[in-house]
Formats: C-alpha cells, sequence, structure tokens
C-alpha cells in the first residue's frame, strides 16, 4: 500500500532541475538564536477559547498570516511553536490535538496553527487547510526510519488543492542531534527539487535550541511578502 | 342580558392573543362587573371552558388548558418573577384578577401550583457537582454540547467531524453522527423534542439526524463558507443557520430545503438566537452589527448599530422584549427587540466580552470576558449584581441554572467554576481538565452539569 502511494506521487510533479540552476539558494545554514524570544504574545493570557479560533478562521487582514505547522508525530512542532512564542519547553506532551500562537513579526501578525502528528489524526489535517499563507513542515532529521514516511506526508500535502501554491519551509529539525542528517541529504531524499507548483525552503534548525528557527520565520515573512503584494 | 342595554368593545385579550367583547353600560359607559366584582368580559365565538392546568417549571409558568367553540386550547400566565419568597396569596389575587378562568373554584388547585413552582425554585440551589464521569468522548477537542430537554442525553460536537449523543447516566455512547466532511462546530437538540439534532460544520453544511437511529435526514448545502452557529425555532420546524459567509439561512425541518436566505451583514455572522414566540431571529457578526429578522418574511427588522467591535454573543430575554449582546468592544448591550434602539450598555470589562445570555426569565444577564471576570447585572435596574472573580484565563462561556441562582462557566484556565449569583462567591472549581473548557452546559432540572474541552474529553457532574 505504501509503496503503491509513494510511486503515484512521484508522477505529477515530476519535473527535473535544470543543468544551470543552483539549488543552494534553497540551503540556508544554521544561524543565530531565534529573535522572536523577544516578542511577547499577543494574547496576554496565553491561550485562545473557541470565539479566537474562529477570529483566527476568517481569511485574514493584510498584516495577519495563518501559518500551518505539520509533520509526523515526534518531529517537534510543539517545541517549536513554543520556541517561537518564547515558552518553556521542558514539558512537552504528544499533541492530541492543535495549539495556535500567535507572534509578531517584520510587521506582520503570525497566527501559527501546530496540529498533532501522529498517524490516527493525520486525516484531520485537512481541516486546517483552508486560508493558509504558509506551511512549514517539521521532519526529526535523526529519525531516517521514517525519511519515508514523512516524504509520502508531505508529497500528500503537495497534492491537496486546498494547498495549491501555498509556500512551504521545511523544518530539518533536531540539529543538535549528532546523528541528525543534513538539510542537503533530507533535500535530496525527499526530491525537493522536483517542487515547481510553489516557492519552498529547507532550514536545518533545532528547535530546541533555537538555532535556525529564526531564519526559517525570516524566509517565512518574506514570502508572504511577497505573495500578499 | 339584554344585550341592547350595553355596549361591547372589542379587545385582544392579553396572553392567548384572541379576541374578546369588553361589556360597558350603554348610558354610564362605565365597564358592567361580573358576579365577583371583575370586568365583564364576553369571550368571542362563545363560551371558554377552562379542562386543566399545566406547569412550566423553568422559566416558572402555569398553563391553562381550555375549550373554546370545540376547540382544545392553551394559554400560558408567565411568572417571571416569582421568586421562593413570593406571597402565594398576593400573586394568586392578581392572577385572578387578571385571568378569568382562574374562578374562585380554582383557586385552591392554583395556590398548589404556585407553591410547587416555588419548591422547584429551591431545589438544587445548595447542590454540589462531584465528577461523575469523564469520557474519552473523541479523537480531537470538542467544539460544543448541549443537552435535551429531560437531560437524558446529551451531544458533544467535535474536530474530529462527529458529533456524538451519550447517555446521561450512564455515559454510554448512544450514536456516532458520521458524514461531516470537516469540524463539527454548531451543535442542536430540537428541544423540547429531542428527537432530531442538527450539526454545523466547517464543511460548509448542516446535516440533521435523527437520535434514535442516527441517521441523516438531510444535508442543508448552500452555504460558502464554515457553519459556526445554529438553532432550532421553538416549535422545530425550522432550523437557523449562521455562516462565515456573511449569511444566514432557514431550513424547512420536514422537507429539507431552504426557506430563506438572510443577507445583510458584511462580515461573518458568529451567533443567532430564535426569540420564544419563533417569530424573530437575531445575528451577531463580525461587522459589529446586530440584525433581527422576522421569521415568517425573511426580512430584516432592525438593525442594531453601537458597538464597536465585533460582536460575539447575542441572545433573547424569555418575553422576547430584551436583546441582550456582548461584543469585543469591551461592553455589553441591551436593546429593545421591537424598536431596535439601545436601551443600555455595560462596560465594566477591561477586555472582549466573549459570551452573553440572560438567565431562563429574563431577570437576569451574565457576562463572560477575556479579562477573566464574568459579571452579573440585573435586567430590570441594569444594576451589576455580582463580579465574579477567581478564573486564571479568559472566560469563554457562560451560563445560568434553570433557578437563576448559579452560573458556570467555562475558561481557557481549564476550570469550569459555579458561583453563587447573590455574593459572587465561587461555590465549587470543577477541575481535572488538562486542556482548555470551551463549552459547558447545564440540563433543564438543574441537577447535572456537562463540559466539553480541547483535552478530547467531556465531563459529567452531577
Amino acid at each position: 500500500f505504501l509503496r503503491r502511494k509513494a510511486a503515484s506521487y512521484e508522477l505529477p510533479r515530476c519535473y527535473f532541475r535544470q543543468p544551470n540552476e543552483k539549488i543552494e539558494s534553497n540551503f540556508i545554514h544554521v544561524g543565530r538564536r531565534n529573535p522572536f524570544a523577544r516578542h511577547r504574545r499577543d494574547n496576554h493570557l496565553g491561550f485562545q477559547g473557541l470565539l479566537s479560533i474562529l477570529r483566527k478562521l476568517k481569511s485574514t487582514p493584510d498584516q495577519e498570516v495563518r501559518i500551518l505547522l505539520l509533520g509526523l508525530d515526534n518531529g517537534g512542532k510543539t517545541t517549536l511553536l513554543k520556541q517561537l512564542a518564547s515558552e518553556d519547553i521542558s514539558h512537552i506532551t504528544p499533541t492530541q490535538g492543535f495549539n495556535i500562537k500567535s507572534v509578531q513579526s517584520q510587521g506582520f501578525k503570525l497566527n501559527v496553527w501546530d496540529i498533532g502528528g501522529q498517524r490516527k489524526i493525520r486525516p484531520y489535517w485537512r481541516n486546517y487547510f483552508e486560508n493558509t499563507d504558509v506551511l512549514i513542515y517539521v521532519i526529526d532529521s535523526a529519525d531516517r526510519k521514517r525519511f519515508e514516511e514523512t516524504g509520502q506526508e508531505l508529497a500528500e500535502l503537495l497534492d491537496e488543492e486546498k494547498l495549491s501554491g501555498v509556500p512551504v519551509l521545511i523544518f530539518a529539525n533536531k540539529q543538535d542531534l549528532l546523528t541528525a542528517a543534513p538539510a542537503a541529504e533530507i533535500a535530496e531524499g525527499l526530491n525537493l527539487h522536483t517542487i515547481r507548483d510553489r516557492v519552498w525552503q529547507i532550514q536545518s534548525c533545532s528547535a530546541l535550541t533555537g538555532e535556525g528557527v529564526q531564519d526559517g520565520m525570516n524566509w517565512v515573512c518574506k514570502s508572504v511578502n511577497a505573495k500578499k503584494k | 342580558m339584554a344585550i341592547e342595554k350595553y355596549r361591547l368593545k372589542l379587545i385582544t385579550e392579553k396572553y392567548s392573543g384572541t379576541q374578546c367583547w369588553h361589556v360597558f353600560h350603554l348610558r354610564t359607559r362605565s365597564p358592567v362587573l361580573g358576579s365577583h366584582g371583575y370586568s365583564l368580559l364576553v369571550w368571542r365565538g362563545g363560551e371558554m371552558k377552562l379542562k386543566r392546568f399545566l406547569l412550566r417549571y423553568y422559566p416558572p409558568g402555569i398553563i391553562l388548558e381550555y375549550v373554546k367553540g370545540g376547540e382544545i386550547r392553551t394559554k400560558s400566565i408567565d411568572l417571571l418573577d416569582l421568586t421562593p419568597e413570593t406571597d402565594t396569596e398576593e400573586l394568586l389575587a392578581e392572577i385572578r384578577k387578571s385571568e378569568p378562568l382562574v374562578t374562585w373554584s380554582r383557586a385552591e388547585q392554583v395556590r398548589q401550583l404556585l407553591r410547587t413552582l416555588q419548591d422547584k425554585l429551591r431545589q438544587h440551589v445548595e447542590r454540589s457537582f462531584p465528577l461523575f464521569k469523564v469520557l474519552q468522548a473523541h479523537v480531537l477537542p470538542l467544539t460544543n454540547v448541549a443537552f435535551n430537554k429531560s437531560g437524558s442525553s446529551f451531544i458533544t460536537g467535535s474536530y474530529d467531524r462527529t458529533c456524538k449523543i451519550w447517555d446521561t447516566a450512564s455515559g454510554e455512547e448512544l450514536q456516532s453522527l458520521e458524514g461531516h466532511r470537516n469540524v463539527v462546530y454548531a451543535i442542536a437538540f430540537n428541544n423540547p423534542y429531542g428527537d432530531k439534532v442538527a450539526t454545523g460544520s466547517f464543511d460548509k453544511t448542516c446535516k440533521l439526524w435523527s437520535v434514535e437511529t442516527g441517521k441523516c435526514f438531510h444535508t442543508f448545502w448552500g452555504h460558502m463558507a464554515e457553519i459556526v452557529c445554529l438553532a432550532f425555532n421553538p416549535q422545530s420546524t425550522l432550523v437557523a443557520t449562521g455562516s462565515m459567509d456573511t449569511l444566514a439561512k432557514l431550513w424547512d425541518v420536514q422537507t429539507g430545503e431552504e426557506v430563506a436566505t438572510l443577507s445583510g451583514h458584511s462580515a461573518e455572522i458568529i451567533s443567532l438566537a430564535f426569540n420564544t414566540a419563533g417569530d424573530r431571529l437575531v445575528t451577531g457578526s463580525f461587522d459589529r452589527t446586530v440584525s433581527l429578522w422576522d421569521v415568517p418574511t425573511g426580512s430584516c427588522v432592525h438593525t442594531l448599530i453601537g458597538h464597536r467591535g465585533e460582536i460575539s454573543s447575542v441572545q433573547f430575554n424569555w418575553d422576547c422584549s430584551l436583546i441582550v449582546t456582548g461584543s469585543m468592544d469591551r461592553t455589553c448591550r441591551v436593546w429593545d427587540a421591537p424598536a431596535g434602539k439601545c436601551v443600555f450598555t455595560f462596560s465594566d470589562h477591561e477586555d472582549e466580552v466573549l459570551d452573553v445570555c440572560f438567565d431562563c426569565t429574563g431577570q437576569l444577564i451574565a457576562t463572560a470576558s477575556a479579562d477573566g471576570t464574568a459579571r452579573v447585572y440585573s435586567a430590570a435596574t441594569n444594576q451589576c449584581i455580582a463580579k465574579l472573580q477567581g478564573h486564571e484565563g479568559e472566560i469563554s462561556k457562560v451560563c445560568f441554572n434553570p433557578q437563576g441562582s448559579r452560573v458556570l462557566t467555562a475558561s481557557v484556565d481549564k476550570t469550569a467554576r459555579l458561583w453563587d449569583v447573590r455574593s459572587g462567591e465561587c461555590v465549587q472549581v470543577l477541575g481535572g481538565h488538562t486542556d482548555e473548557i470551551f463549552s459547558c452546559a447545564f440540563n433543564y432540572e438543574g441537577d447535572a452539569i456537562i463540559t466539553g474541552s480541547k483535552d478530547n474529553t467531556c465531563r459529567i457532574w452531577r
């Protein structure tokens, strides 16, 4: 079953890189600590009730950006979210549903939706696709056994009609682990260079230390700027 | 009586809306009095004969079932300001004065009924609500919860695209209503009947289900965006849906067809409510306005303008005279429904007002705010009766118990709290949820509570 899926995903977007094209431009190397730490969460109480969810659901005004954070379970999505919101990351449990945080950056209000990645709840990811401005896909770079699985999930997301043309940032997370695969290797393994229907970026990072997170978010703001103008 | 001596003036009877003749003396022009000193009325269409009394506990009322012209009819005497302390003799005299059907021979019966209603208001007042059951209800967060009228079962909506019907006594799952293709957000029983459930989803459709079989009767197609609020009319013949597409729609429960589209708002509709009579619908929108619609014609009667922020919640009071609205502008407003004018603005909250409600009689108003407090106001005097302080995060839902003696609040601080309306003291913290509580509800008796949370569970407290 998995193999059949894998085969089908390569067909529609099977472009090949031009010989003179530089794929290096799609790589950012691990950078400084995350500046989002300076920004307070816009919601002073740190939570959002049901009504706030509806407000964030509606098509966002120009200065608001809806970001969807997806990836397999244990990829570090919630840690990344909490790192963005400068919250304590020492007690994070598997996400059974979703978490939402808003952070200010470069004149934008980023509404980040972190959706649980366990297999049984992955079919519900599409609940959250509407009005997405940027997709961030988080990969555990040290979990080589699941590279194929994560690649398939990503490919299915990129095939989704509601996410068509949405810029995608891939975080090659957990670079603080010695066994982590470098971003270039992951990009190669996932055939990222075959993506032609949208702008994309792969960014190595560590949600735990915060390294690389800022650079990734800078790219997000840049691509949103380009899209919203 | 020899009719040529009297002049008859046609009047409309106060409670039932039926017409009758008020009898005046032709020469003196004074009203003719009947045997007990009350004005003499001659009912159109012949004699009215009282068959029996029916009781309505919340809001307190006595329903008169009578025969007129061979037809069985009912009318209700609403006793909205009845309290356990009310002098029953005084009230009885008042009722006899205004209601010719309550004759001297029926007085004792009515006295008993009044006492029963007062007992009901005293019931469950000091009650606490220990945790009865934790239901691993859904695989994703819950959205809303609701009881049927008898309280025997309740429903939960969820991000997992299902709505489930639960048995309150056992905590057993009775039905799982599956078919929506996105979040089930708004849910309702067709109370008082309780044989149907309506679900509104982010998949832009609304579905009508059989409670007994779990089968889907109808799918209402037509909205262009997420459905976020819905309600049955009190007669249970219509469903109203409100959507992020700025429209509200009315649907026929029997045929499943669209009856009317209520267009006029320029932004998302976020809350709606029918009045008790079912002839008016009020909608609140992110466009900062509230609209009042005539249900039979689908036309807009009034647009209530005044809030400076998005509307979060709207509701009618029991006698359909007032509308209460909450807004992100940190205020709550009370409007005169027939006139469409704002009669009062409460601006005590320091942050957005996220939910508002009347108690079942319409005497009290409760507001819940993002500032972490809730407040109780008197609808008659517009005085703040209590400030409910204690939550450590925004309060997203607020409701009264049917007796009007307690307020229940649900908060993002993972607790629900029960408050005494008079003292404003927290009488119980309903703790244990591991994530935000999105919704809470009392049953009609006022002896059970359910809370629905983002932690995917539902808790029964009784």
